[in-house]
């Protein structure tokens, strides 16, 4: 696979080789051995600035700063040599190549038992994964010129631009998995069938990272340390190593009647290396039940229109312990280069001094988050199979969520804090599918649709002591953001003055509402909402149809009931210059201003109209055509005769249109405006079966 | 048969689980744990350069002390102007860039945290040596003068705060109010007493750079002087014969030969003393590394004309007002002013709204062509670039060319905010770039070499000039006149002869020696004048040079306010953060809100 990048006259691009082979033996009648392998190999090619800092820039960099002058020169950055948005793209100030190679080993066995009892059998997997990656980072000098009006020269500023470095790492990982199950699988009497198993797994993880650095290289034709420069100053060296460890007990039993009745339960055991010994266990049941109604006698009369129907429940219980490991212990970390604050210097000759701090204060206590969920429903089918709808019911309680009591516990108290297990959220909703199903003649034709809801609440988060009540995360959904209430924008000064406002208020600027009535706005004033920019519905819809050899799918998403919260960015969309207050528009133009007076993004120089505020709330709700593929399958009698079984021709597109009403970006971008966009993509491919 | 096949696979099952009882028992790859860090002296003094982490020096990430008063115009803001434009509260907290002053109430109490858990914990240390028990004792006075340090900050900008001298754990119950400012001075002054008692006079070698005895004096002696002062309290004869003690102490240690006031015969050998980490004036300062990978001092590319980052044309960040400028004296020690202000024609470029084209109009101003910059005191050449003045590294050395075109024909200078050929928006707007701090002998362009210039906290001259004060508020005017001279003759200038308006002339020495230190921010509060400091008459201005078709300078002094200042009598104080006023509903948030 081969990947190019967006913009012109990169050197970035993505390369991925992959293989992959299973094998599988007969040993004998009763053993039977197989080994999958898979390697891959990908190379990542970049330029010296990474894809944030790119688009960070291109969307910040002053419109009036050209890449080369007029004779085709490059040049310099309007606030520093490098700033120049053609050259950062291009592989002139240096390249950064990754090359991953993961290998994959799966041998497996499986021994059938059934000389000691019929059904039962054991099995067990290794799952060998093994990564060595490595990379280099090569930065040169390049030329780049500044214009001296009073000369006339062009000057080459390449003495600016640094000196020759490569940077070479190697890493490398192994997780070894080792997955062990007794298992039994047998039916009774032609109507009483069993599967039962239980399994053992533990996996462990081990990583090695070496970095070597060196600079003031003569050249860059041998990009390698050994040839850099020998003065210790220009030599660095760096290297870590990381290592995790998880065991697992599970097992699960399942029962069915004549396929009329079913049960299953199912239990784990989990050990996490996060917790202390002592905490680390987790226990996990789970069970469902299911009664096929349309089996039972007193179903017949339904039989020609209900053709299937299902009921369904089932309640389990699940863990998490995705913490950073040991804070249950009293741990002291080595403060690294890069920290703030950063380390101090002593000395007549000055060096850094080495330091430690303590990473977080210890809970002895932490231990396994757990969420209990249950649900209902059915699953139905209707006229032979033409109507399908599933229907499903759920709720949830997560508690001992691990949260930090950042939010209660005093900044006085200087205290870096650990995990704990306080949180407790509720989450409930339901999820319906509809299938329709047909043909005519030699026209087939399918829809399918499907739609979900969820609404989470919080029941119990860390929250300061006196925050005002309509700000308080309890009871709403857990990532409801707080904003200021902004009423309107102010269009005459003796409005500004009968209303509590922030200092520095003008004509243009936006109203916020003085929450609890205090005569001025203050942060206490800002109030939580109930949407967020994760939507509580989700629904998405797929059409398919075959005709003599073609086939069309088209498939629909979207969400509904979202909202995020677009702000301008340094260099300002367009779309918050049109339709906004000005003081060169009439008074009617200014009523009717969609957006407040052109202010300077920055908080520190506007810090009111900069604030996070309902004015900029967009409604994150959508419809995509995420995919539609067009093939065309050739009949048989053409291809037989070059020897092959089937040949399929087709195109597809993703990400088709979208109606949404952000606008400007795409709602799906978490990075919103700064992010590498989504794309359309079209894909041509051949399918032929041997 | 199938009992043994049965009962094997139970006894398997069982010896792997007993095997695996321990396979989740992980030892960590880069942290390592409290009882091997608390039993090696080694560790607890790496624990001991964590605790100096806080002490964040005024030139870090360009937000220094005094973009908060008449001395400086800080072009770009970087957060002061939260300040200055009189935005700051409770919500607004953040009045800098840096973490000190960004968030200056989580910066410091975290400091504090670690300097009592290092005192807490250093007790669990064994020694086997005496050497390794002075050494032991030393970093517990290490500790002490950082926990003074820490609540010394605080205290000059908060006044009163939660004194907090134990760890806590996390269900300890949070009952600690703002305790009133005398009790906080008084703390703090204790831990500096302990600190002094304990500490050695100076550190060498590896060592230098550590919090010496004099250090914890310095400390103390600004903190009792804060403490005397109008805004912390009430004054009284005691606390200013306090503070007056407190600074002889260190005016002692000097006569015993440990600081001394270096003596220079040019403004260029003063202005290397605050590029020298090794000056014997020095009683703390904050190091730099040339290696990047650590803090590092932004005088350089937020003053420097020639600057850093986009080479010509002038970066001024930090730039001198024409008011604080007009504070040098002449050399001779009389006060400066301009007398032979006249009217003069010049002619100024401005764009034809019709046609596009540049158009040279008549404007008349009041200017002198009298060149303010000679025969003045030698701290001016120090400590600023102006127009003429020498600025550059290696064959970049040039004169600072600050005029603007007055004629038509005549071609603005290179570091003038009309120099269209260049980045214009980046140069100076008060006629003026800062110079004190700027190493001459460090080259900018070279990516690898970072600027070592010190931060100097406190050095002798300080503590002259405080014991100066204090003799005068006890009424002992003649007695502070030779401390006052100390600096004044070290700059060059003759020595004052008589004690009359002697507070007066203390001032404008104080405000000239320690020009651009951070101090003028803590003496305006503390003598209640920053009203007049943020008055209209007194915002920044600029001095405008214009330069005629014969090549005459006319100066001029431009007086439109470059930044509108704003002060609130809250201001007087930093406020307490909004997250911390809503986790504690027992601190108040006096002066911003109840």
């Amino acid at each position: 696979m081969y990947q190019d990048v967006i913009y012109k006259d990169s050197p970035q691009n993505y390369n991925q080789y992959q293989f992959t082979t299973n094998l599988d033996a007969q040993i004998t009648k009763a053993i039977k051995f197989s080994m999958d392998i898979l390697g891959r190999q990908t190379v990542n090619n970049r330029g010296a600035y990474s894809t944030e800092d790119l688009f960070g820039y291109f969307l910040t960099t002053s419109p009036m700063a050209a890449p080369y002058y007029p004779n085709g020169l490059l040049r310099i950055g309007h606030d520093g040599i490098t700033n120049n948005a053609v050259l950062m793209v291009s592989d002139l100030p240096g390249t950064d190549k990754t090359t991953n190679n993961t290998i994959n080993l799966k041998p497996r066995l499986r021994i059938d038992l059934d000389v000691i009892t019929p059904g039962l059998y054991a099995e067990g997997y290794a799952a060998l994964d093994y990564t060595f990656n490595n990379g280099k980072t090569i930065r040169n000098p390049y030329d780049i010129y500044s214009y001296d009006a009073t000369t006339g020269e062009y000057i080459n500023q390449r003495d600016a631009t640094g000196a020759t470095s490569v940077g070479s790492w190697s890493s490398n990982s192994s997780t070894v998995t080792v997955n062990a199950r007794i298992g039994y699988s047998r039916t009774f009497n032609d109507v009483h069938k069993v599967d039962a198993f239980v399994a053992y797994e533990q996996s462990k993880y081990k990583y090695n990272y070496l970095y070597g650095y060196r600079t003031n290289f003569t050249s860059s034709v041998l990009p390698d340390l050994d040839f850099g420069s020998t003065n210790k100053d220009d030599q660095s060296n760096s290297g870590n190593s990381d290592e995790t460890a998880r065991q697992n007990w599970f097992g699960r039993i399942n029962y069915g009647y004549k396929d009329k009745y079913l049960a299953e339960f199912t239990l784990r055991y989990d050990g996490s290396m996060n917790f202390a010994p002592g905490h680390r266990w987790g226990v996990f049941p789970g069970f469902s039940a299911g009664w096929v109604m349309s089996e039972e006698n007193f179903f017949e009369p339904l039989k020609n229109v209900v053709s299937f129907f299902k009921l369904k429940g089932s309640w389990g219980m699940m863990g998490n312990d995705n913490i950073s490991a040991y804070q249950y212990l009293s741990m002291y970390g080595f403060v690294a280069d890069n920290s703030t604050p950063s380390r101090y210097v002593f000395g007549v000759d000055p060096v850094f001094a080495e330091s430690i701090y303590e990473t977080v204060t210890a809970n002895p206590l932490v231990t396994w988050e757990t969420a209990k969920t249950w649900n209902v429903g059915f699953s139905s089918q209707f006229l032979d199979g033409k109507f399908g709808l599933d229907f499903d019911y759920f709720q949830s309680r997560r508690s001992d969520i691990l949260i930090t009591r950042n939010a209660s516990i005093p900044t006085y108290s200087g205290l870096s804090l650990p995990a704990e297990n306080l949180g407790k959220v509720k989450n409930h909703g339901f999820e319906l599918i509809a299938t329709y199903r047909d043909h005519a003649g030699d026209f087939e034709w399918g829809v399918t649709g499907n739609v979900t809801y969820a609404k989470n609440e919080v029941v119990y988060m860390d929250e300061a002591v006196d925050t005002p009540e309509w700000q308080r995360q309890t009871g709403h959904p857990i990532d409801g953001g707080t904003y200021y209430q902004a009423l309107g924008i102010y269009q005459t000064q003796e409005q500004i003055d009968a209303t509590p406002h922030l200092a520095g208020t003008k004509v243009g600027d936006l109203i916020y509402q003085d929450t609890n009535d205090d005569g001025s706005i203050t942060w206490d004033d800002a109030v939580r909402r109930d949407k967020s920019a994760t939507p509580k519905w989700i629904f998405g819809l797929t059409l398919n149809g075959a005709w003599k050899g073609f086939d069309v799918n088209a498939f629909f998403q979207g969400q509904a009931d979202a909202e995020i919260l677009v702000q301008p960015t340094m260099n300002m969309a367009t779309d918050f210059y049109e339709g906004r207050w000005s003081e060169s528009n009439t008074a009617e133009q200014n009523m009717a201003a969609k957006w407040l007076r052109a202010f300077m993004k920055e908080s520190q120089v506007d810090g009111r109209n900069s604030q996070s505020s309902t004015w900029w709330l967009r409604d994150a709700s959508f419809v995509r055509l995420k995919s539609l593929e067009i093939g065309y399958t050739f009949p048989k009698k053409w291809i037989t005769r070059l020897g092959i079984d089937n040949l399929r021709l087709y195109a597809n597109g993703n990400n088709l249109f979208t109606i949404d009403g952000v606008d400007i970006f795409d709602p799906e971008m978490t990075n919103g405006i700064r992010g590498y966009s989504i794309q359309r993509t079209w894909t041509f491919g051949v399918n032929v079966t041997f | 048969m199938k009992t043994i096949y049965k009962g094997a696979l139970c006894t398997l099952v069982g010896m792997s689980m007993a095997a695996c009882s321990d396979f989740l028992d992980v030892d960590p790859h880069n942290q390592i744990s409290d009882a091997a860090v608390w039993s090696s002296l080694d560790y607890a003094e790496a624990f001991l350069n964590n605790c100096y982490r806080w002490v964040e020096g005024d030139n870090e990430q360009g937000v220094p002390f005094c973009s908060y008063t008449d001395e400086l115009y800080h072009r770009t803001g970087y957060a002061t102007e939260v300040y200055t434009l009189g935005n700051v509260s409770c919500d607004n907290y953040n009045v800098g860039y840096s973490e000190g002053k960004g968030n200056t109430w989580y910066f410091y109490y975290t400091g504090i945290k670690n300097t009592n858990q290092f005192l807490e914990r250093i007790n669990d240390v064994s020694v086997t040596s005496e050497e390794e028990e002075s050494q032991k004792e030393e970093m517990i006075g290490q500790a002490y003068f950082l926990r003074a340090f820490y609540y010394h900050q605080l205290y000059s900008l908060y006044g009163r705060i939660p004194l907090v001298y134990q760890t806590f754990d996390m269900d300890s119950e949070w009952t600690q109010t703002r305790a009133e400012m005398d009790e906080v001075a008084d703390s703090i002054v204790a831990d500096c007493d302990r600190a002094a008692a304990i500490l050695p006079v100076s550190y060498t070698g590896e060592d230098f750079g550590r919090t010496t005895r004099g250090a914890a004096l310095a400390v103390k002696a600004r903190t009792l002087l804060y403490k005397a002062s109008s805004l912390f309290g009430t004054p009284s004869t005691e606390k200013w014969q306090e503070a007056a003690d407190a600074q002889k102490a260190i005016i002692d240690l000097a006569n015993e030969g440990v600081y001394s006031l270096p003596q220079v015969s040019n403004y260029e050998e003063y202005a290397e003393l605050f590029c020298n980490p090794q000056n014997p004036e020095i009683i703390f300062e904050k190091m730099y590394s040339t290696v990047s990978g650590g803090a590092y001092s932004q005088s350089y590319p937020m003053s420097s004309p020639p600057g850093a980052y986009n080479g010509y044309n002038g970066w001024g960040v930090w730039l001198p007002t024409y008011d604080i400028v007009n504070l040098y004296q002449k050399s001779d020690g009389t006060d400066f002013e301009i007398t032979d202000w006249d009217n003069y024609t010049i002619q100024v470029p401005t764009v034809d709204s019709n046609t596009g084209e540049i158009v040279y109009t008549d404007q008349t101003i009041e200017a002198t062509r009298t060149s303010p910059y000679e025969g003045r005191e030698m701290r001016l050449y120090a400590n600023i670039l102006y127009d003429g003045a020498l600025w550059g590294y290696g064959e970049d050395n040039h004169p600072v060319e600050i005029f603007e075109s007055g004629a038509e024909g005549v071609e603005s200078g290179e570091q003038s905010p009309t120099y269209t050929s260049g980045e214009y928006w980046n140069a100076t707007q008060t006629g003026y770039y800062l110079r004190k701090f700027m190493n001459p002998n460090y080259n900018q362009w070279d990516e690898t070499v970072m600027d070592n210039t010190p931060w100097i906290f406190f050095r002798l001259g300080e503590f002259y000039l405080n014991y100066a004060e204090c003799l005068i508020e006890l009424g002992r005017d003649n007695e502070a006149l030779p401390y006052i001279n100390e600096t004044r003759t070290r700059a060059l200038l003759p020595a004052l002869t008589d004690a009359s308006n002697i507070r007066e002339k203390y001032e404008q020495e104080r405000a000239v020696e320690l020009m651009f230190e951070g101090q003028r921010f803590f003496d305006l509060r503390r003598w209640k004048r920053m009203e007049e400091a943020y008055a209209a008459e007194n915002c920044p201005t600029a001095m405008k040079i214009y330069k005629l078709a014969d090549g005459t300078l006319l100066y001029t002094h431009n007086t439109t306010v470059l930044q509108q200042r704003n002060f609130r009598e809250a201001m007087y104080w930093m406020p307490v953060p909004r997250y911390e006023l809503n986790k504690c509903p027992q601190l108040d948030g006096l002066p911003y809100e109840e």
